[in-house]
């Protein structure tokens, strides 16, 4: 019987090939822990900006700060206010 | 021999259903809680706290929301000089030292010590390099209007367990839309408790409540709370509020009441502040009483508005008990248009008396007095109507001029927006339309609650309160070329049976304009000094609030 040395020796290939392929697969992906960690970290700083930045800018365009800041500039609340009423006819009959 | 066989056959295959079925058990029916189980092994369980929703008014502006804040705690096992470091954290936290000290020597790994400070206070304490001094990130209300709707929002405390929770108001109410769902995350560590590159946990993405848009509109509730405060030191009143209510909807569009707090302090405030006057106070509201009478003695016939007062020359006799005018003037033969523009007390003895109790208690219930109205805020109180067999005739003549009677101020609103709205009453609603995580918005229509008096019913009660405002007691502070309508009540306060002659509750509601009203208010002042009547007190802020609304409708003058 003739030996199947072609099937041989893809497996043996197929095998060193996958134990290399895990190898260098789980070698790059040991140090992919502190890249996120990095990655967290920098998302959480901007996280907190924004978090900062927004209370900021409610604070800044709420109506009790734009009410008191207006004042301080000297502006004062318009009383008189005039209106546009239907035009009167342009005939009337005497 | 053969059957020996089979019976070993037959064995082997009810092993192997066993096994099947156990397997079964655990693959399928027990998955979830076995994977759970496991990735606890190699990752840590955590509790996801969701960030509490926000709560916006119609302009889509957070009145209020979440900034961050953090906990600082200590591990006593990792401070050596304990009298030092309990010195500068006192200092810096504005903690009494004792304090600090105690909490310094317990025997325990992890001891918080002050929740809730901001980032410089973070970082001045981070730049010391105190040994076993931590900080843990947590998020805290943040109000950008300050006290603004104080009473409407609520506030948000914490509970036996020490979680956020909401208290009064939208907060209350709705605590636990706001509050959002826990989830619990998985986050695998490596040997060094550094988090791994692993399969996301679709549990561990940050979680949030829904959030509320409100009917609230910001521009008119801030007017409202700035004309209710000048107006309370004008009049040297001792409180007041203001109530806003599109009749056509039923949305509350601004809702304001003094003395207030604020909601992030709450806790510098006394208790008794919390509660919303406009839902959870009971009063006698008097002549603003009149136009629910009128309209029921209207609706069912018995009257019209041509229709003479025959009692109304004089004060009047009932069960013993004698009836005045609030200012003992008469007006002979009088009709009930000159009875509300009047607000003739014994007018209106005359048109309940003519309603008799039966049709009086089915018209007030008809218009939800006696009922909570199924307002959206915690806190709503409400009294029940008497029982036929305890109105006596003295009861009826009183209640038919808003004495003898407890109701809250949002009913007042709710019922006299019925007639402003064609006699139909709607329920009034705070919040407009929730949004939750993802951002699907869910609209909350509005909920007819019932139609009091018919259409007609409630176009010739309008005329009736327009003339009232024209050429009532309050006609000195109108706004001239506008339709209102509207209608004054001083109310006395009852004190150990009696009431009190010097101190009234004064108050006006009305709605504008009386055409195609874009809005209904009650305006109501408590012990007001500088004028016991309504007339002269919550009038005048009443239409100061009316000029700016109606300029902000952009409603034109048309008389």
């Amino acid at each position: 019987m003739k030996k199947p040395t072609f099937i041989i020796f893809i497996t043996v290939f197929l095998i060193v090939a996958l134990f290399l392929a895990r190898v260098i697969v789980s070698n790059s992906l040991s140090t992919t822990g502190l890249i996120l960690l990095k990655l967290e970290s920098q998302l959480n700083s901007y996280k907190i900006e924004n978090s900062n930045l927004k209370e900021k800018l409610l604070s800044l365009t709420s109506l009790s700060y734009i009410s008191s800041e207006s004042s301080q500039l000297g502006f004062v609340e318009n009383k008189n206010s005039f209106t546009l009423t239907k035009p009167l006819p342009l005939a009337i009959k005497q | 021999m053969i059957w020996r066989y089979r019976a070993i056959l037959l064995i082997l295959i009810g092993i192997l259903c066993l096994i099947i079925a156990r397997l079964f058990y655990w693959q399928v029916v027990k998955a979830s809680e076995l994977s759970l189980l496991g990735q606890s092994q190699y990752g840590g369980l955590i509790k996801v706290l969701p960030q509490r929703g926000e709560i916006r008014t119609s302009d889509n502006f957070p009145i209020a929301t979440n900034k961050i804040s953090y906990l600082v705690f200590v591990n006593p096992k990792e401070i050596k000089d304990k009298e030092k470091n309990s010195l500068i954290l006192s200092r810096k936290l504005g903690i009494d030292r004792a304090s600090v000290s105690a909490k310094l020597s317990l025997d325990k790994f992890w001891v918080p010590l002050k929740s809730e400070i901001d980032m410089q206070e973070k970082e001045k304490i981070s730049k010391l390099n105190l040994p076993g001094v931590g900080f843990e990130k947590q998020f805290t209300r943040f109000y950008p209007e300050a006290s603004m709707a104080a009473h409407l929002l609520g506030f948000v405390g914490k509970n036996e367990a020490g979680e956020d929770k909401g208290y009064f108001g939208i907060e209350g109410y709705y605590d636990r839309l706001l509050r959002g769902k826990e989830e619990i995350a998985i986050q695998i560590h490596d040997a060094l408790g550094r988090p791994i590159l692993s399969r996301a946990n679709e549990n561990s993405k940050e979680t949030r409540g829904n959030n509320l848009i409100l009917n609230i509109n910001r521009s008119m509730q801030f007017i409202a709370e700035e004309k209710l405060k000048k107006g309370i030191k004008k009049y040297g009143a001792s409180g007041g509020l203001v109530g806003i209510m599109d009749p056509k909807t039923g949305n509350i569009l601004a809702l304001s009441s003094f003395p207030s707090f604020s909601p992030s302090d709450f806790q510098d405030y006394e208790p008794n502040l919390y509660k919303n006057p406009s839902i959870s106070n009971l009063y006698e509201p008097g002549s603003t009483f009149k136009p629910l009478v009128m309209s029921s003695a209207l609706d069912s016939k018995l009257v019209t508005p041509q229709t003479k007062c025959p009692i109304c020359s004089g004060p009047v006799s009932v069960s013993g008990f004698d009836i005045r005018t609030w200012n003992d003037k008469y007006y002979k033969d009088n009709n009930m248009v000159g009875i509300i523009q009047h607000s003739d007390n014994v007018g209106m003895v005359f048109v309940a008396q003519k309603l008799g109790v039966d049709r009086m208690i089915n018209y007030l219930s008809a218009f939800g007095i006696g009922e909570t109205t199924g307002i959206d805020l915690q806190g709503e109180v409400s009294q029940p109507l008497s029982p036929k067999k305890l109105w006596y005739p003295v009861d009826l003549a009183t209640k038919g001029f808003g004495q003898g009677i407890s109701i809250t101020p949002i009913e007042l609103l709710s019922a006299t927006s019925a007639i402003a709205n064609k006699g139909v009453r709607l329920e009034p609603h705070v919040v407009g339309a929730v949004e939750d995580p993802n951002g699907k918005i869910s609209k909350i229509p509005p909920k007819i609650l019932g139609k009091p008096i018919s259409e007609q019913t409630a176009k010739v009660m309008t005329e009736i309160l327009v003339n009232a405002v024209n050429k009532g007691e309050a006609s000195w502070t109108k706004i001239p070329g506008y339709r209102i309508a509207g209608k004054t009540g001083t109310a006395s306060i009852p004190v150990k049976g009696h009431y009190d002659p010097n101190q009234t509750i004064a108050s006006f509601i009305g709605f504008a304009p009386s055409d195609n009203p874009k809005f209904a208010m009650l305006v109501i002042l408590d012990r007001p000094t500088a004028s016991i009547y309504g007339a002269e007190t919550a009038a005048p802020i009443f239409f100061d609030i009316a000029r700016d609304l109606l300029l902000y409708f952009g409603v034109s003058p048309n008389e």
